[in-house]
């Protein structure tokens, strides 16, 4: 889907979201989980992490469709000046079926969300049982307390990818 | 399999003039002599921008020795800046295989034409994990060669998905500063004769350092500091400036031309069609794709997905094979589409062009996301094959300088994830984005450009554009 229609669909869905971090891991695990996201994700210093994301972020910005507000060490993104333009495109049919589970990434801490991200990215490179806390652990140390929890809800999405309902009770 | 040369072997190289291999690297020629290495002389490193720029003939092979040799140049800075650090010079010296091999090996995951190859289907959009794929295939005998070596191949896959703990090594091959950028931009300038991409490689390479990553310093835990590879500050700066010029003068003229990528729009327009024809009745498939090699039918039935073994009998050779009897196809499309790539047709006898060019680069994103509703809504009438939207924003692989330099509003606005970054080379030091102490970056950021075009054949073109028009209007 293009990301002209679904970034603000998500944000529509979402209300809003703080902090960069956050938006790049929300759309890297709904991706994993089966959303039409088809942005292309590598390693950074906080995970996975798209460029190409980024850039549409920054054109939805300087189009009025996305508010990028600073606020406090965050960056807060919202609905625009010229997101009704959006609304009013009739580009949605109504909820997408990932939007409980949108939300309930919403509601989780970037930093957990980064160890989530980061686990569903180690998976889907091959790796798993001991490699993959072992490589978790080199990569991410200060991020260790979430591992076993990030885990099962990442071999969860894995397994139930597309399907919503479970998907939601899964994080 | 080669043996260990005695005396270090040199290779002749158009760009680095001369590419040696000590003997203590003895193992890389095994390395080289491998299929996956060897079959990426029979891929061209440019695509199809040889339709462009006729001297674009390059390989993907020649490119890998050049990364190869930069990579080498890169350690030795580093080797001999921190000889005195004994952490730092024994890391570097215990992951000098490690790094080499990564970076000769780093393309051999690529299909046929290269990037180009990536937008077709999405079993081959990433074309590092079929890198890491082969990398790991034991039958392929890269991993026994980097054993008997000493190199664990675990971790050159972990240096090439820059997942290595170490993250200044994955730089080396891969980031704003990797000897990846840095050999291509100097080999598809010389080799397309776009000398805008030229760039002072010898003094870029002699001022890298490394500094801490200025994202650790807010992670609230400094065991997560890193260290990353970056120009030293004092004499790096205005070489930053020139190899991002060279990379923005590049992209615009040869990675994005809109020639190249109309050859690129229909190369993978004709694709699709072949490969919706190759999941039909086997009856149909002698009049619809003649004469196509038995491995190319398999890649286009499976969709991209086949074992390594078949991937690697996959070249540019195949595909322009195949169209070679294409020609005859009793499907239209497919003979009209054959013929204009293999003769650099764009229009038919009568005066039409085969493909229409419709810059949306202005278009406002809703406007240009109706449009590409409206086309995915109706395939019937729009089908797949027909058109390609292309939008740079979608083209991390070709490492363009776009990412890096949006939005730059300020320091604490900066994206610095994928920034250049200036050290002073002391490796308690935060490293800084490069855009922070560059007048030239900060107005190229608050300038950006934006490229995106769609590509519609004949068939379709004539309502695309009135969609065109309709869309631009409202």
């Amino acid at each position: 889907m293009h990301y002209s229609i679904i970034l603000p669909l998500l944000i529509q869905e979402l209300g809003q979201i703080e902090g960069r971090k956050k938006f790049q891991k929300i759309v890297h695990i709904l991706q994993c989980a089966g959303a039409p996201f088809d942005e292309r994700f590598e390693f950074a210093q906080f995970g996975p992490f798209s460029s190409t994301l980024k850039a549409e972020i920054d054109c939805l910005g300087a189009f009025g469709i996305l508010e990028e507000e600073s606020k406090g060490n965050t960056f807060v993104f919202s609905k625009g000046e010229r997101f009704s333009d959006v609304e009013s495109a009739g580009l949605w049919n109504g909820s997408p079926n990932w939007s409980g589970f949108a939300q309930a990434l919403n509601g989780k801490s970037a930093r957990e969300l980064e160890a989530l991200s980061t686990t569903l990215y180690l998976l889907d490179r091959g790796y798993n049982g001991e490699a993959l806390e072992t490589k978790f652990g080199e990569l991410k140390a200060h991020l260790i307390e979430f591992f076993v929890r990030v885990k099962m809800q990442a071999e969860a999405i894995c397994a139930k990818r597309g399907d919503w309902q479970s998907l939601q009770s899964s994080v | 399999m080669s043996e260990t040369p005695k005396r270090g072997i040199v290779f002749r190289d158009p760009v680095h003039n001369l590419i040696h291999l000590d003997d203590d690297d003895g193992f890389l020629m095994g390395l080289i002599d491998t299929k996956p290495m060897q079959r990426l002389r029979r891929i061209r490193q440019l695509g199809v921008s040889w339709l462009t720029y006729h001297g674009a003939e390059h390989s993907r092979f020649s490119h890998s020795m050049g990364v190869l040799h930069v990579a080498g140049k890169i350690l030795s800075t580093l080797i001999k800046r921190y000889r005195e650090n004994d952490d730092v010079s024994s890391l570097l010296r215990e992951n000098r295989r490690t790094v080499l091999s990564a970076a000769l090996l780093h393309d051999i995951g690529h299909a046929p034409f290269s990037h180009a190859m990536e937008r077709l289907f999405p079993a081959n959009a990433d074309h590092e994990k079929r890198t890491i794929r082969l990398l790991k295939n034991a039958e392929l005998g890269i991993p026994g060669l980097l054993e008997k070596a000493g190199v664990n191949v675990d971790e050159v896959a972990s240096v090439l998905e820059k997942l290595h703990a170490r993250r200044f090594l994955c730089d080396i091959v891969s980031s704003q500063l990797d000897a990846d950028r840095m050999d291509y931009l100097l080999r598809d300038s010389l080799f397309t004769g776009v000398e805008y991409g030229q760039y002072d490689l010898d003094w870029v390479a002699a001022h890298l350092c490394l500094g801490r990553e200025p994202l650790s310093k807010d992670d609230g835990d400094a065991d997560q500091q890193v260290l990353r590879l970056c120009l030293d500050e004092k004499r790096g700066l205005y070489a930053a400036e020139q190899l991002i010029i060279a990379r923005f003068h590049m992209t615009m003229q040869v990675y994005f031309h809109k020639t190249t990528r109309m050859w690129e729009a229909l190369l993978l327009c004709l694709l699709r069609k072949a490969a919706a024809v190759a999941s039909e009745a086997d009856e149909l498939l002698s009049d619809r794709l003649p004469g196509t090699p038995p491995v190319l039918m398999e890649f286009l039935r499976n969709s991209g997905n086949v074992s390594d073994g078949d991937f690697l009998r996959l070249d540019d050779a195949t595909l322009t094979t195949a169209m070679e009897g294409w020609r005859a196809s009793g499907d239209q499309f497919i003979a009209e589409l054959s013929g204009a790539f293999l003769d650099r047709r764009k229009k038919l006898p009568n005066g039409e062009r085969i493909f229409e060019c419709f810059d949306l680069s202005e278009m406002n994103p809703v406007s240009s996301g109706k449009l590409i509703g409206s086309l995915e809504a109706s395939p019937e009438k729009y089908p797949v094959w027909a058109w390609e939207l292309d939008d740079i924003k979608k083209c991390g692989s070709y490492k363009d300088f776009f990412h890096t330099l949006r939005k730059t509003k300020g320091k604490e606005n900066a994206e610095i994830t994928t920034s250049i970054m200036l050290s002073d080379g002391n490796l308690d030091s935060i490293a800084e984005p490069v855009e922070f102490r560059s007048f030239l970056f900060k107005s190229m950021a608050d300038n950006g450009v934006d490229v995106v075009r769609l590509y519609a054949h004949r068939s379709v073109a004539t309502e695309i554009n009135s969609l065109v028009q309709k869309f631009n209007l409202t």
